[in-house]
């Protein structure tokens, strides 16, 4: 009777330090899993947080923390992007902000799709009607999308987005959202040059030399060009890549020619009136 | 005193179960699941919860209990989570419910806006958000007779974001939707009328989305969004055992998410435990029932907010009130019938972590509403 109370008591203590040690064990396991849940290393913390501070707001502590990875780590492109994002932000160039020049662009791709089209029954007029009324349209489209663009105005902000741009421009060549966004930048700073750096030096007449022209055309293409080469190294559909590379030979080729145009000895010292879509553009004359 | 328990059931299994040892098997098992809850834990998407992979809820009460609701007996006009409950139920009951939170009109408006055709509105509401959004919905339909349950989940969804960085917008995104068919029963042990087991069979079918990404990388190639399909036939165990007293103690344990087939996208095999410690006070006269509660899962990797205080109150067979307190989640509820309406309302507050440095809380109103019979 004595030896089984013994047996019984020694089955719980048995049982009760094996329940014990389980629990410890498993706190342990717990303690063990939860150690593996910490965040990621060191050097993805700097761009979680820096993203953290552009999202509340705290861009010049986001760019400190950016501009000593970038120089500590040059190829890092995660932190480039981040960086030239909190120069942006600092400019006051938040993504909302592109939103209306997004829409004009959109409906500019829906042009061709809202024409008609001349068909078997109609003619050869009607089908050269329609593609002059949609050169109209994507001309005012253009100068819709470029009069929505977000331009900073003080001096600090466009110096912001000037290093945003640099910031990009020093990571080389940039594939997808960076391309992207670089060529969105660089569209912002074509804006704000056209009023200045690339400012048609136009009479009160809105005449300018016909050899001076030619020279603008040439010198903003270089721009345009390096904008769609962003675009189509930004889009991850070959074909839709393709078709910006060959809108942008197709621009190339029209402005040389134009250029060649105003500058043929017999035209270069004659003066012209401003083309009406680009008063409106860029108000030359005001 | 202990709940009725049907001894003469035809369920009654001849097992002779030995209860000083439940815990420690349970804990074993803890230990077995454990390591392999790591690969959840690192593939998280910060900002957003992984809602696909919570225990699903039918309804209001188990919206506001979260996972608790595996360690609480239901209310009169619910279907218990742990399917061990269901051993030596009294209980016969169709019911057709539906139940979402005040966020899914957001969703809904967004869904407007792209069927206008208005995607740069979309947009820009998707990024003026000031914080992160949850919005779920679901609906249920469920037969329970005594020891037995099935039910059919035609629409469960939900929806969650959170943009960062408005200049370069990197967004975090949980989407789901899913329809499923449950069948569920309870057992007593016959060794041991206090030790109940239970098993549910739950197959899923669901589309989901979970990643975060970097807006402009989207623009440049919409179809780099994949959203995932899976089919998935999951069985979840449960035990409870009853300890004698007035108190009428219960421990409880779950392994749910024990996906035994699966087609589509792969999931790891993950199990989550929950375990419970159950009373209810004998003050209360058997209406109010309180646990406290602990969630092996992997998505919580705060170790204090595994641990939840969850609740029932009871007025008799026409209301309940649940209530659930946790460190990073709180709510409170009550749903009601009169006749065959039932309708129920509720409020749940859940902290969402971005990142190490900050905690966002998400706040939701639910409302529910259904049939009863």
């Amino acid at each position: 009777m004595v030896a089984a109370e013994g047996r019984d008591r020694l089955i719980k203590r048995v049982r009760a330090w094996f329940v014990l040690g389980s629990f410890l064990v498993s706190g342990l396991t717990v303690v063990v899993a939860c150690s593996g849940d910490k965040p990621p290393a060191q050097n993805n913390d700097e761009l979680v947080r820096a993203n953290e501070l552009i999202t509340d707001g705290q861009y010049s502590e986001a760019i400190f923390i950016l501009d000593a990875r970038v120089k500590s780590s040059p190829g890092d492109e995660k932190a480039r992007v981040l960086l030239a994002s909190g120069y942006a932000a600092r400019a006051g160039l938040m993504l909302t902000r592109y939103l209306s020049f997004a829409d004009q662009v959109v409906k500019w791709g829906q042009v061709d799709d809202l024409l008609p089209t001349a068909g078997e029954s109609g003619g050869a007029a009607l089908q050269a009607l329609s593609e002059v009324a949609g050169a109209a349209v994507k001309i005012e489209l253009v100068i819709k999308a470029f009069s929505a663009l977000p331009t900073p105005t003080g001096d600090d902000q466009i110096a912001d987005l000037k290093l945003a741009v640099k910031t990009l421009g020093d990571g080389g060549v940039l594939h997808a959202g960076p391309a992207i966004y670089r060529a969105l930048l660089k569209t912002v700073v074509l804006k704000i040059d056209l009023a200045g750096r690339f400012k048609l030096n136009t009479s009160v007449a809105c005449e300018i030399a016909s050899g001076e022209l030619g020279q603008w055309f040439t010198s903003i293409d270089s721009e345009i060009q390096s904008i769609l080469l962003d675009v189509a190294n930004g889009l991850g559909d070959a074909s839709s890549a393709e078709k910006v590379r060959a809108k942008a030979t197709d621009i190339k080729t029209t402005v040389d020619q134009v250029a060649v145009i105003l500058s043929a000895p017999d035209l270069i010292t004659q003066t012209l009136h401003m083309p009406p879509p680009l008063v409106d553009a860029f108000g030359a004359c005001k | 005193m202990k709940r009725p328990i049907n001894q003469t059931t035809p369920t009654t299994l001849t097992t002779r179960a030995k209860p000083g040892f439940l815990p420690g098997i349970i804990v074993i098992i803890v230990l077995l699941v454990s390591s392999s809850q790591l690969v959840w834990a690192q593939s998280a998407v910060s900002g957003v919860p992984n809602l696909r992979l919570r225990y699903p809820s039918l309804g209001l009460s188990q919206y506001i209990l979260g996972s608790s609701c595996l360690s609480l007996r239901s209310g009169p006009m619910d279907l218990d989570c742990n399917p061990a409950y269901l051993a030596g139920a009294d209980k016969t009951i169709f019911r057709a419910s539906v139940a979402a939170n005040n966020q899914v009109s957001t969703v809904n408006d967004y869904r407007e806006q792209l069927d206008k055709g208005d995607s740069i509105g979309m947009v820009n509401s998707l990024l003026n958000q000031s914080g992160p959004m949850q919005a779920e919905a679901t609906s249920a339909i469920w037969y329970q007779h005594d020891w037995w349950a099935v039910g059919y989940v035609p629409f469960s969804g939900g929806f969650a974001s959170y943009v960062q960085n408005p200049a370069y917008p990197t967004v975090s995104a949980d989407v789901f939707k899913e329809s499923s068919l449950f069948a569920k029963a309870g057992f007593v042990s016959a060794g041991d009328e206090n030790l109940q087991f239970g098993v549910q069979a739950r197959y899923v079918e669901r589309q989901f989305f979970h990643q975060q990404f970097d807006l402009l990388d989207v623009i440049g190639s919409p179809g780099s969004l994949q959203i995932q399909g899976q089919k998935v036939f999951y069985l979840e165990p449960g035990v409870n055992y009853q300890f004698d007293g007035n108190w009428e103690s219960e421990v409880s344990a779950t392994l749910t998410r024990v996906a035994i087939y699966q087609t589509g996208a792969q999931d790891p095999f993950s199990p989550v435990i929950d375990i419970g410690l159950t009373t209810s006070p004998p003050f209360a006269d058997g209406h109010f029932r309180t646990t406290t509660h602990y969630s092996n899962s992997p998505e919580i990797t705060d170790v204090l907010s595994r641990f939840t205080q969850g609740a029932i109150f009871d007025f008799g067979k026409v209301a309940s009130v649940s209530a659930s307190l946790g460190k990073s989640s709180v709510g409170l509820g009550v749903n009601g019938h009169y006749q065959s309406v039932e309708l129920g309302v509720g409020w749940r507050s859940e902290d969402i972590s971005p990142d190490q440095w900050n905690t966002v809380q998400v706040s939701t109103y639910i409302f529910e509403a259904g049939l009863v019979f």
